[in-house]
């Protein structure tokens, strides 16, 4: 029981705030607030509205889930470069390392538009954006795992006389894979974030693109842009769990997966 | 069971992991590219940046590529999607873009800053932004606005209201409320403040369409008062202009954004679907016949923009130096330009003339 209850305590807490959703929503409909339905529709109707526009919403989310899941792969090959090379010396890390930092503070709502006009292109620009907004956490967590390695571990390879190709393929790179993913956890979301900026800003198709023409078009679209959120939301999540799905299957050998 | 447990789990996986190598691989082979071309006798080539959503208020040009009016020129037009954080003006000067459509007050904002643009047509010949009010507030007219709150757009748009506000007395930075509004009419219509900014070819509609009439509204439009900042300019790179043959495809694309317009103007229902469709990314049945709706009155309205009563029908598109005058006025007194404006030099009229005058 207890078992099962852990097992779909997601579910229960999910199911728990959509009830809410929905007396929160009938309580303001019922206060007489104008226009109560677009300030907070009902979930059940964000829902009807979901099965009546699936084709849009399907070919929207297509869109997204394609951009946000190239950039993510780009990210995490461009993070694992970096997080590589900045490990090779500490006066190559002290040097760029601020920098990637410093990149991050870049808010990206600004920088969408001027890579649009720079690029030209709205798919390229949300993949770039998307590749940009995800490989901080990846190289963060990578760099930090290739420098978790204990010190005992190294000797142990050393005196084996190990060389620089066998410490990573047998060492450096094991011990980094949990941080690795932990930053691609991390990550996964934020490729979806950086894809829907994009299609905030100059770009006719995505989910990014309907949250923000439903808002466009008066009242009657507001069960539209909830739907468009939601989804967003389920996409963020979906991709979170994918990472962590792989995560097992490439590691399996992890602490936390281990039966108890 | 733990044998079940774990089978149904590397299923998962290994769906979960299938479904992501087929977007992969689907994203992969499905990513296109388009090649220019400069050669004579090959479609000239030209970047249109909206300043807005593709949808009704851009009919013109989405009839004239939907209809290939644009390929009977021997174009190959690209309509670039706009939004809340794209700079059309800019993109033209950047060269992201050959043309863009926007306000004759951004026109000179940005000559002012020494960039190369210039305009060769101007479709609308008053002001598609006025102030709406309810009735029951007590307001009647701008002269009512004076305590009320009133919310405008920025960034430009706020130029007409504050010369409409000096030319019925009032003093916009004391006499009214001012604050910037958003881009719903949700709070408006909640009545949460008592004047708003609206476009004629979208919020004004999407007021009427929630269930208030016009005899409930107050609409005040700055060009009844003489202040006209219109939209619909079209606006150029000087350099792209110079170009060789850049005038001549110019021209035709004039010519044939011409036709587009009145084709919508005629087909209202036929083009308010196209809109609807572009505005919807091109899906959604329902959601698609529902904003067809809306989109039919956005092009109803943009005709009176573009033909207002007694309009001579063959002025469609000219550009008038009287109007053109009187956006410089408005511009310098308030301060969107710091030098004094060269009107004639902010418009190329040679290209509407070579667009009107023979041809096909």
């Amino acid at each position: 029981m207890a078992v099962a209850l852990r097992r779909y305590s997601g579910l229960i807490a999910g199911a728990g705030f959509l009830v809410l959703w929905e007396v929160a929503a009938g309580v303001l409909a019922r206060s007489g607030t104008p226009l109560a339905t677009s300030k907070l529709p009902y979930p059940h109707a964000v829902v009807a509205r979901i099965v009546q526009e699936a084709p849009l919403l399907l070919n929207s989310l297509w869109v997204t889930a394609r951009g946000a899941l190239i950039g993510l792969v780009a990210g995490i090959v461009l993070g694992v470069a970096i997080s590589l090379l900045l490990a090779q010396s500490r006066a190559l890390e002290a040097a760029f390392y601020p920098y990637v930092v410093g990149g991050q503070m870049l808010p990206t709502i600004a920088l969408a538009p001027i890579l649009l006009a720079a690029l030209q292109n709205p798919t390229l620009t949300r993949i770039v954006v998307a590749t940009y907004i995800s490989f901080f956490a990846i190289t963060i967590g990578t760099l930090k795992g290739l420098k978790s390695v204990p010190r005992e571990s190294m000797e142990l390879m050393r005196s084996y006389s190990a060389g620089r190709r066998q410490l990573y393929t047998k060492l450096k790179l094991p011990a980094a894979l949990p941080f690795l993913f932990a930053g691609m956890k991390v990550a996964a979301p934020l490729a979806v974030v950086g894809e829907i900026v994009v299609e905030l800003t100059g770009s006719t198709s995505g989910l990014g693109y309907l949250i923000l023409s439903t808002q466009y078009y008066g009242p009657k679209y507001a069960t539209l842009f909830w739907a468009s959120m939601l989804i967003t939301l389920a996409l963020g999540f979906a991709f979170y769990r994918a990472v962590a799905i792989i995560e097992r299957i490439v590691s399996p050998w992890q602490h936390e997966f281990r039966t108890r | 069971m733990h044998h079940v447990k774990a089978r149904a789990r590397a299923l998962m996986s290994a769906g979960a992991l299938a479904l992501v190598l087929s977007l992969v691989a689907a994203a992969c082979g499905s990513s296109g590219s388009e090649s220019t071309s400069g050669s004579s006798g090959a479609p000239a080539k030209i970047r249109v940046q909206l300043s807005w959503i593709p949808d009704g208020q851009f009919a013109g040009y989405l009839m004239a590529r939907d209809k290939g009016f644009y390929k009977a020129e021997n174009l190959d037009v690209q309509l670039l999607p706009g939004g809340p954080n794209v700079n059309a003006v800019q993109q033209v000067v950047t060269g992201a873009a050959d043309m863009t459509i926007n306000k004759v007050s951004e026109l000179y904002a940005a000559r002012d800053k020494r960039l190369p643009v210039v305009s060769i047509a101007q479709f609308d010949q008053r002001s598609s932004f006025p102030l709406v009010a309810f009735k029951s507030s007590g307001i009647n007219g701008p002269q009512d606005f004076k305590g009320k709150k009133v919310g405008i757009w920025y960034g430009g748009d706020e130029y007409e209201f504050f010369a409409l506000m000096q030319k019925v007395g009032l003093d916009p930075k004391k006499d009214v409320q001012l604050f910037e509004q958003g881009f719903t009419m949700d709070s408006f219509l909640k009545h949460d403040y008592q004047v708003a900014m609206v476009t004629t070819f979208n919020e004004l509609n999407v007021i009427r369409l929630s269930g208030v009439s016009d005899d409930q509204l107050t609409i005040v439009n700055p060009s009844d008062y003489g202040i006209s900042i219109p939209h619909g300019a079209l606006i150029t790179n000087e350099n792209w202009l110079k170009q060789g043959g850049n005038k001549d495809a110019a021209a035709r694309f004039v010519r044939a954004t011409m036709k587009g317009w009145d084709y919508a103007f005629a087909h209202v229902d036929e083009s308010a679907g196209v809109a609807a469709k572009s505005a919807l990314s091109a899906g959604g049945d329902a959601a698609t016949k529902d904003l067809t709706k809306l989109q039919t009155m956005s092009i109803n309205e943009i005709q009176k923009l573009q033909y207002p009563s007694g309009f001579a029908k063959d002025q469609h598109g000219k550009i008038d130096p009287t109007l053109y005058q009187n956006v410089a006025d408005i511009v310098s007194k308030f301060g969107l330009v710091k030098n004094k404006v060269d009107v004639t030099g902010a418009y190329d009229p040679s290209i509407w003339q070579a667009a009107t005058s023979g041809g096909k």
